[in-house]
């Protein structure tokens, strides 16, 4: 259902003009399928909470499944899904939560509130030039993953 | 032993610096201070706007009535201009020898520029300039406003006399004398103060005047301007018509409104926009004759909201470019003060500066937006990230482009089965049915039929063979070996 009130790229170029024309704004990709029920998940709090973050983030949903999206899937080494990655002024924002991974969210938020303390960390340390930030959101709520390495 | 001379005194006297505003005790030292040179800059440029606002109101001839500052304070003299009730006594100040010694005395005190001391007063020529102008309105003025109560000296602002002229009297006497077209001798009020010798007006200038009145007084709507409403009078600016601008149109009723303006005391872009056609229509009526001043007088004093003149606001359907110039200052200035407000050290500040500089321009078409850019990646720090961003995005191109070729590789390798070349010409010669006894014939001598098929063109490539390829469709540009032996082996 969220999937259908967020604005779905299915092209490398609209990827490409969203990331370049969102200025002075959070923008918060969404990578996955949105049949996947744990993307339904999360599209569902990023539907919900768009509005409210709408002053200083955009949210935008990337079907991965799309041949010309193969690129950044690559390029952001996406292996899990639903992955979110967070961009201001087209440069990539990492967040320190714990987890082995720092250059995105996997998994799904627990609660709206969750994903917009979220934003509102990376909005904040943006607007004071950091490239990563720490996660607000206490430990016990944040999906647990692991990575494993491949060619290494 | 002459001596010493005796030293300065230690504790040097406390002088309040009234440009300042604090007592010190620097001495002579104090003028040069940075702090001083900025207030004493401040002041006199804070001055000189005030003067060259009240040069503008001199240029353009405003009645003394009107002042063009609530409060002019004048630093040099220490004088409050105001509280000498008039603007005009402002300006006679400001022209005066008086006020000359003060700026210089100032200027010199305070360390100013002494060459800036004519910026600062207003010259004889101005003052003269002005005397003339407000000399001829005035008296326009005072015609026009003391009415038939009497030749009481009344304030020229006193707005409820002006609107008590008992024009609906004078309305409902004259009865569109001009209209009917008889000009008859209609007993007009007094527009001014006779002392007595009240001489039977002319009748042009009686017809004159009684239409000026009439326009004034009437509630009648045929004579009136309509009031168009904003939404009308956009429609007709966008459809390209000549505005509907009451103010350009020729006629007594266009002029009266006209003044209205000015009496009104507009803003002084208005004012001064204004003023301009005023003197125009100075100049008519006073071609039609002697006494029509006096109407021009009188129209000022009455389009008032009492008589349904439009509201001077209703003026801005008028393309004003001054008007315009300062709202798009407006505009800007918001989005400015906005963009302000954000750090400059934000991540990618620099970026989105160039990058909002390049949308604008493509939004008014002066350069095209990029859309055949298809490698183009943000910058993005992967998890095993060393150096800059921007490495770890061309360590990726650099990859992403070996392993495409690579991957190419791998596909242009993909299709091998072996066949051997025997194979390829026995397969041939079946299928085209070539005789090996006709060979002979055609042949070159002292080579077999089989070893002068060997000999092809490319590659050591049987000619039959080639030939059979391009009978099947096969262009023989395209004719690499491998490329020849992938396409049998397919079409086998």
């Amino acid at each position: 259902m969220g999937s259908a009130l967020l604005p779905t790229l299915r092209r490398k170029a609209e990827v490409d003009a969203t990331i370049r024309d969102t200025l002075d704004k959070v923008l918060v990709l969404r990578f996955g399928r949105a049949a996947d029920t744990s993307c339904l998940q999360l599209d569902d709090v990023l539907a919900k909470s768009s509005w409210d973050i709408s002053k200083f983030a955009t949210v935008a949903l990337v079907e991965m499944d799309s041949e010309e999206i193969q690129v950044y899937i690559d390029y952001f080494d996406i292996t899990l899904v639903p992955a979110t990655i967070f961009f201001f002024n087209a440069h990539h924002m990492k967040m320190d939560s714990g987890t082995p991974d720092h250059t995105k969210w996997i998994g799904s938020f627990s609660s709206k509130q969750d994903f917009i303390d979220v934003v509102e960390a990376i909005y904040r340390g943006a607007m004071k030039g950091k490239l990563i930030v720490s996660c607000p959101i206490p430990p016990e709520r944040i999906p647990r993953f692991q990575l494993l390495f491949k060619d290494i | 032993m002459p001596p010493k001379p005796a030293n300065p005194a230690p504790a040097a006297e406390f002088e309040y610096c009234e440009v300042c505003r604090y007592n010190h005790d620097q001495g002579r030292r104090h003028r040069y201070m940075r702090k001083h040179r900025e207030e004493l800059d401040a002041v006199v440029t804070r001055f000189r706007s005030k003067l060259s606002d009240l040069r503008r109101a001199l240029l353009h001839g405003a009645p003394s009535s009107q002042p063009p500052r609530p409060r002019l304070w004048c630093p040099f003299c220490s004088v409050d201009l105001d509280s000498r009730s008039a603007c005009g006594n402002a300006i006679y100040h400001l022209a005066s020898g008086e006020h000359l010694k003060g700026v210089k005395d100032f200027l010199r005190k305070h360390g100013g520029a002494m060459d800036q001391v004519e910026s600062l007063r207003i010259s004889e020529d101005g003052l003269a300039k002005w005397e003339k102008v407000s000399k001829s309105l005035s008296t326009e003025a005072k015609k026009g406003t003391e009415g038939l109560i009497g030749p009481s000296l009344k304030p020229t602002k006193d707005i409820q006399n002006e609107s008590t002229c008992d024009n609906l009297d004078s309305f409902s006497q004259t009865n569109f004398p001009s209209l009917s077209n008889t000009a008859s001798y209609v007993v007009m009020p007094l527009q001014s103060p006779t002392n007595g010798e009240y001489h039977p007006i002319s009748t042009a200038c009686h017809v004159a005047s009684s239409l000026s009145s009439a326009l004034y007084a009437t509630p009648c709507e045929t004579l009136r301007p309509p009031i168009t409403p904003w939404g009308s009078a956009e429609t007709h600016k966008l459809q390209g018509a000549p505005p509907t601008n009451w103010f350009h149109s020729s006629g007594p009723e266009t002029k009266c409104h006209q003044s209205t303006i000015i009496a009104n005391g507009a803003s002084p872009s208005i004012s001064c926009s204004v003023h301009v056609r005023f003197r125009t229509i100075k100049i008519q009526q006073s071609d039609a004759g002697g006494n029509l001043s006096n109407g021009i007088g009188y129209c000022c004093s009455k389009a008032n909201v009492h008589t349904g003149a439009p509201p001077p606001w209703l003026k801005a359907n008028e393309y004003d470019p001054e008007n315009f110039s300062i709202r798009s200052c407006g505009l800007f200035s918001s989005r400015e003060r906005k963009l302000r407000k954000l750090n400059p050290k934000r991540v990618g500040a620099a970026w989105a500066e160039r990058r909002r500089a390049e949308m604008e321009m493509e939004k008014r078409g002066e350069i095209v937006p990029e859309t055949s850019d298809s490698n183009w990646l943000p910058n993005f720090g992967s998890v095993w990230q060393s150096g800059t961003r921007k490495e770890s995005r061309k360590e990726f191109e650099k990859s992403h482009k070996l392993h495409d070729t690579k991957s190419n590789h791998e596909l242009a390798l993909d299709i091998k089965p072996y066949i051997s070349k025997r194979m390829i010409c026995s397969f041939l010669l079946q299928r085209l049915g070539v005789d090996k006894a006709s060979d002979k014939d055609g042949g070159r001598p002292g080579v077999s039929a089989e070893e002068q098929l060997w000999r092809g063109p490319i590659d050591g490539f049987p000619c039959q063979a080639v030939s059979g390829m391009q009978m099947l469709g096969m262009p023989s540009k395209a004719l690499t070996t491998q490329a020849a032996v992938a396409f049998l082996g397919t079409k086998h």
